[in-house]
């Protein structure tokens, strides 16, 4: 089956949006966290379907970005995690009302 | 040691002392008197040779260093010692040392001796760089510079009120004459391109006269001729030094200062400096000849207006100090007629009587513990012999009796100013006759008289003063008698003039029948207050005038500019400012809520916003 490349980049629009959905409506910090992941991942597939495309005024080399931001968000797992770990020995919980000092 | 570094020398030691004395001064309290005595003296004899040969012609300039140099125009620190500087020389140092040696004794009780005689010695050092400059701002150093040793000097007691007002009140009344002898030092400067004395006269003797005649145009109007503008803002700064009519008012109040003061800075030396600087731009004046008819004008108003004045007062010093400004008058009537050498000689001699007269009078209120009213003495004669028989040689000096010091100056003057203005020249005579009748008032109401009127405790414990206190009035009763007889005018280039019978006859009988008159007069009167005599003492209620005129309406504007401009005006505005900024900081208070998740939508809606903002 080809998939058209359009279909591919609304998929990755539609998986944006409901990364996006879930960083602002969700109260658990990892599911946040993990909202995160699926933005990044719609970028990806953003990038790799840009790569497919052929009517672009400049060519786009996708692939290599993409590859970089896997790269990124694993670092940007292991470094979240473990503030999440540190956070929850803090304030025993990881809702995001119960982190909230930033007003202090 | 050369001529040149004995200059430096000169001002060097009396430096030297008010440093000494200012920073250590503390550890050898006694000494201080001692110390600052010593260092007039030794710049008196360093510099007494260079000075006796500059008297005999050999002029002597000696350049330090450069001040500043600027495109067109250089000036040295540099210092000539010629006849006229010559004759300050021996005046300051001579009666001035004197006074250091009088105060001695007159401050000994005082326990902040140490700054007063750092002061006084701060006061010798500026006289010097005075009378010594060689160039216009050199002077204007030492003009400033004695008047800040003034300051300091009346402000000395500044524990008590009235001192602190009268050093006050010098010194911004200096200020209104000093700006505009600033601005006529720069006009001269610009004028000829040159701050020198001698290359100001060389200017004047080379330019073309129409071109000085040539009137300055302001604003489109013309003016005066440049060196007229020129004489007379450097004669208004000579007012306020020296205590002419208008700016005259701060020399009776300046009497609050200790009396040796008064003697040094308000009677001998500083208050003359205007004189000597008018005597020492000679060139500019010269050719000024409109300022110079103003200057004869006023002269004459403060010499006969002044002596009324010292006629009404009661209080020693006062007297004193309305004599000083009237015979200011005199001398500034002597330059203003273009004779510098009377008036230099008359400074000098008055120098020396008046300075006489004032440490008499200091030794009257050391003898009396601070008496000075002359209603409350009388028969002080026979309780201190010593300082009634030097006062009264002064008081002699200053009527201008016969073969005494004023006689000779006084006379010299009178006839100077007769040969331009025969009228100014009669109330001048006039102003001389009161002269007499107020000094002889002050003697007999002070010293005879038939009735004595100390009050018992006073009486009991008056006592003559001691010998540091006596030998300075003797050696200047002496300097009374004799400086008269020195050939002072001739020295200046001015010929004595010989003059007929009648002048001689006036100017010799007038003064003794008017002692005379005046002694017979006040033998068994004590002074009154009546309304005349208190207007009249009051200087003419010309204090009350400015006080309407001047200080109320710059206190109305002071208060003015606190009240409603800064208050309501710019502290409004500033404070609206403030107001307004908290005010809006506190609406936005709301979108800080803490929640993370609120901070996380901000961020989206901002990229949302930008993405817009691109895309549109």
């Amino acid at each position: 089956m080809i998939v058209n490349a359009y279909s591919v980049e609304a998929l990755a629009a539609a998986l944006f949006c409901i990364g996006l959905a879930g960083v602002l409506i969700r109260r658990n910090l990892i599911v946040v966290f993990v909202s995160v992941e699926l933005m990044l991942n719609a970028v990806n597939l953003n990038l790799v379907a840009l790569t497919r495309r052929a009517d672009l005024l400049v060519p786009v080399e996708g692939d290599a970005v993409a590859l970089f931001v896997i790269l990124l968000a694993a670092c940007e797992v292991a470094v979240g995690l473990g503030i999440l770990v540190a956070l929850y020995r803090r304030f025993g919980s990881v809702a995001i009302e119960d982190v909230g000092r930033l007003k202090e | 040691m050369n001529a040149s570094s004995a200059m430096l020398l000169v001002l060097a030691f009396p430096i030297a002392g008010a440093l000494l004395n200012a920073f250590f001064g503390r550890r050898f309290a006694a000494g201080s008197g001692w110390l600052a005595t010593g260092c007039a003296a030794a710049a008196l004899a360093t510099g007494a040779p260079a000075a006796l040969h500059a008297l005999r012609g050999t002029e002597l300039s000696v350049k330090a260093w450069t001040f500043f140099a600027t495109e067109g125009l250089s000036v040295d620190v540099a210092f000539r010692l010629d006849r006229l500087s010559a004759v300050m020389f021996f005046v300051v140092l001579g009666v001035g040392t004197l006074i250091h040696l009088y105060s001695i004794e007159y401050m000994a009780e005082d326990r902040s001796r140490p700054r007063f005689f750092a002061y006084l010695n701060m006061f010798i050092a500026f006289m010097l760089v005075l009378v010594l400059a060689d160039n216009l701002f050199m002077l204007f150093v030492g003009w400033e510079g004695v008047g800040l040793a003034s300051y300091c000097l009346i402000g000395f007691w500044y524990e008590r009120p009235e001192p602190r007002k009268a050093a006050v009140k010098a010194f911004i009344t200096n200020r209104i004459g000093d700006a505009a002898f600033l601005l006529g030092l720069l006009f001269l400067a610009l004028l000829t391109g040159t701050a020198s004395f001698p290359d100001i006269g060389r200017f004047f003797a080379q330019s073309d006269p129409d071109f000085l005649r040539a009137p300055v145009s302001f604003f489109g109007r013309d003016l005066v001729s440049m060196p007229n503008l020129i004489a007379l803002l450097l004669f208004l700064g000579a007012c306020g030094k020296s205590a002419q009519f208008p700016l005259h008012v701060w020399l009776p109040d300046a009497m609050e200062g200790p009396t040796p003061v008064s003697a040094l800075i308000h009677a001998a030396t500083m208050v003359t400096a205007g004189v000597y600087m008018v005597a020492r731009l000679d060139p500019v004046f010269v050719r000024a000849e409109a300022t110079r008819e103003l200057m004869l004008g006023i002269a004459v108003l403060t010499a006969c207006g002044a002596a009324v004045a010292a006629w009404a007062q009661v209080d020693l010093k006062r007297i004193l100090a309305y004599s000083t400004i009237s015979q200011l008058g005199y001398m500034m009537a002597a330059v203003a007629v273009g004779s510098r050498g009377t008036a230099i000689f008359h400074l000098a001699t008055h120098a020396v009587f008046k300075a006489l007269l004032f440490l008499g009078a200091g030794s009257v209120m050391h003898a009396l513990h601070g008496e000075l009213d002359i209603r409350r003495m009388g028969r002080l004669a026979k309780r201190i012999p010593g300082t009634t028989a030097t006062f009264i040689i002064g008081a002699a000096g200053l009527s201008g009796v016969a073969f005494t010091a004023g006689f000779y100056s006084k006379d010299a003057i009178l006839v100077s100013v007769g040969d331009h203005h025969p009228f100014a020249a009669a109330l001048l005579f006039l102003g001389a006759l009161v002269t007499a009748i107020y000094s002889t008032r002050m003697v007999v109401v002070a010293f005879f008289g038939a009735s004595d009127r100390l009050d018992h405790h006073t009486a009991e414990r008056c006592h003559e003063s001691g010998a540091i206190i006596l030998m300075p009035l003797i050696l200047l009763a002496i300097g009374t008698l004799v400086v008269g007889h020195l050939p002072i005018p001739g020295l200046l280039g001015e010929e004595m003039k010989e003059h007929g019978g009648w002048i001689v006859a006036a100017s010799t009988f007038g003064p003794i029948l008017a002692i005379i008159a005046a002694a017979f007069f006040y033998w068994k009167r004590v002074p009154e207050d009546s309304a005349v005599a208190l207007f009249v003492r009051s200087g003419f209620g010309l204090d009350a005038l400015y006080e309407r005129l001047v200080l109320e309406p710059v206190r109305a504007l002071a208060r003015w500019t606190t009240v409603i401009l800064d208050r309501t005006g710019i502290d409004s505005v500033a404070h609206g400012l403030a107001a307004a900024t908290a005010a809006l900081g506190d609406s936005m208070r709301v979108f800080q809520t803490g929640n993370l998740g609120h901070y996380l939508g901000y961020l989206v809606l901002g990229v949302v916003v930008l993405i817009w903002a691109v895309l549109k």
